[in-house]
């Protein structure tokens, strides 16, 4: 069933479409969220979030653009939001890494948790793999969002465009610098 | 090196193969030509390869349940708030409720407003309420001490004090009607307004003292101030006496609010003024008083309006070194 029909039925009040929806979408929004984020928690909250924005707001969807494009300019304005809440918060906490932890039993050395998807990622040797996304992840947002788009998604200029509400020669340009960007980041670490 | 730079920006372009047919073939020869840059294409092919490879992460099997529950979970609050709404009573407590808050932060802005003319009338500032008539904005353009005196209207008398008397500048059309400088005059001393509507608050910058203020009024306006004038000998004993019998009438004093507050040194013993509201129908006994208090004689010029007998207005006190 194609998107607006589902939408519609959605909106004639039979519920379960929505579920169609989500079905078809999740990994999409997921992954979107896990790039921009770079952890499994806070992509599976943000992810829901987007999911409960546009079950309240379908109603407002006017068929403009595509439901996709929708769903990616949502998922991307959710995602930067909580970038900048999350930046802010770690400014608010300052704390050292190196400090060990006070409890009951002693002082304890803090460890980082893995926050890579599936743990066994990195012993079946996908080195190469985490130092791509780690950089990735390094990456300023603004150019963060168009390597998902345009590389991970495989958008066309065209619909990075729509999304992210910039013209198409600031979408060449700022692909370019984020390219550009990115190489620098992985110089001599693959 | 030039054109490296320039076939560089293009490279992102001609990787996704957008780029249109003249800047294709201009990068190709250059690449045949450059081996550095075909380095750098190569470089960000190899890398745009590898993140199109990395595995799409898979949310958890839950996802949808998940996110049932957090519907559900926001309908029953929408609903709760719903029915809240709809009974009459709590409607009642809610706009008594945003009532209060809004008097109240409406409250603490005007206190706050006071406070900090306040803190700037401790600073030294004096400041004027801009009365209806005059509120509208004006440019006030800078006065010279210099000008006064080339109008040769400085006085100079033994209390080094410089006194400028009515002076009208045609060029940029300020007049003043008196201008007071409690120092040793200096020729030049700037004098800038801050823009304040109904009275020039001058500042003067002097080498001695950081800042100096005083006050310069427009000719035109002078007459539309309800000013009174004493001329005592002892003002720190006049400003106590008045402000005792201002509390007896319950006159309010706007400015300096506490007097009381600042410490002697504080208080310019040559120069004092204080802003009152004169409440309708009080100005008469005020004026009695102050004629009773024998602290020096009382100057009323130019006459206070007949309005102020009618409304309430603010009148402002001077009290000045008299013989």
């Amino acid at each position: 069933m194609e998107d607006r029909e589902l939408i519609d039925k959605f909106l004639s009040g039979h519920k379960e479409y929505f579920d169609s929806l989500v079905l078809k979408y999740k990994g999409m929004v997921f992954n979107i969220c896990f790039r921009m984020l770079g952890d499994y928690e806070e992509a599976l909250d943000v992810s829901q979030d987007i999911f409960l924005k546009v079950y309240h707001s379908l109603r407002d969807f006017r068929h403009e653009s595509a439901f996709s494009t929708y769903l990616y300019r949502i998922s991307m304005n959710f995602c930067k939001n909580r970038l900048k809440a999350l930046a802010r918060r770690r400014q608010k906490e300052p704390f050292s890494m190196d400090a060990p932890v006070v409890t009951e039993k002693g002082l304890l050395k803090r460890e980082v948790a893995d926050k890579a998807a599936n743990p066994r990622e990195a012993a079946q040797g996908r080195e190469r793999e985490e130092i791509v996304a780690k950089a990735l992840n390094s990456l300023k947002d603004e150019y963060k969002e168009i390597i998902v788009l345009r590389e991970i998604e495989g958008l066309a200029y065209e619909d990075i465009s729509g999304i992210l509400n910039i013209d198409l020669g600031t979408v060449k340009s700022r692909l370019s610098r984020a390219r550009a960007s990115l190489k620098e980041k992985l110089e001599g670490k693959l | 090196m030039k054109d490296c730079d320039l076939i560089r920006e293009f490279l992102s372009e001609y990787m996704d193969g957008t780029l249109d047919e003249d800047k294709k073939q201009r990068v190709q020869v250059h690449l045949s030509e450059c081996q550095d840059c075909r380095h750098q294409l190569q470089k960000l092919q190899e890398i745009s390869a590898e993140i199109k490879n990395i595995k799409k992460v898979q949310p958890p099997q839950d996802f949808l349940e998940r996110l049932h529950q957090r519907i559900e979970q926001r309908e029953s609050l929408d609903g709760f708030l719903a029915r809240l709404l709809k009974s009459s009573q709590v409607k009642v407590y809610i706009t008594a409720s945003v009532t209060f808050l809004f008097v109240f932060a409406l409250y603490r802005v005007v206190n706050q407003y006071q406070y900090s003319m306040q803190a700037r009338i401790e600073e030294g500032v004096v400041i004027e309420k801009p009365s209806v008539e005059t509120s509208r904005k004006e440019e006030i353009p800078e006065v010279y001490v210099q000008d006064f005196e080339d109008a040769g209207r400085v006085e100079y008398s033994e209390s080094e004090r410089l006194v400028m008397k009515g002076y009208e500048d045609k060029k940029t059309g300020v007049s003043l009607d008196e201008y007071t400088e409690y120092a040793e005059p200096q020729s030049g001393l700037a004098l800038k307004e801050e823009s304040h509507v109904d009275s020039y608050t001058a500042v003067a910058s002097r080498e001695s003292r950081q800042k100096q203020y005083a006050r310069v009024y427009p000719l035109e306006k002078a007459s539309a101030r309800n000013v009174v004038t004493i001329a005592v000998t002892d003002i720190p004993l006049a400003r106590e006496r008045v402000k005792e019998m201002l509390a007896a009438l319950n006159i309010e004093i706007v400015s300096p609010a506490q007097m009381g507050v600042e410490t002697e040194g504080e208080i310019d013993d040559d120069f004092f003024v204080l802003n009152v509201i004169v409440p309708p129908g009080k100005i008469d006994s005020l004026m009695e008083e102050l004629n009773n208090l024998n602290v020096g004689k009382v100057i009323v010029s130019p006459d206070l309006p007949e309005s102020l007998k009618q409304q309430s207005n603010t009148l402002t006190i001077y009290f000045e070194q008299g013989q």
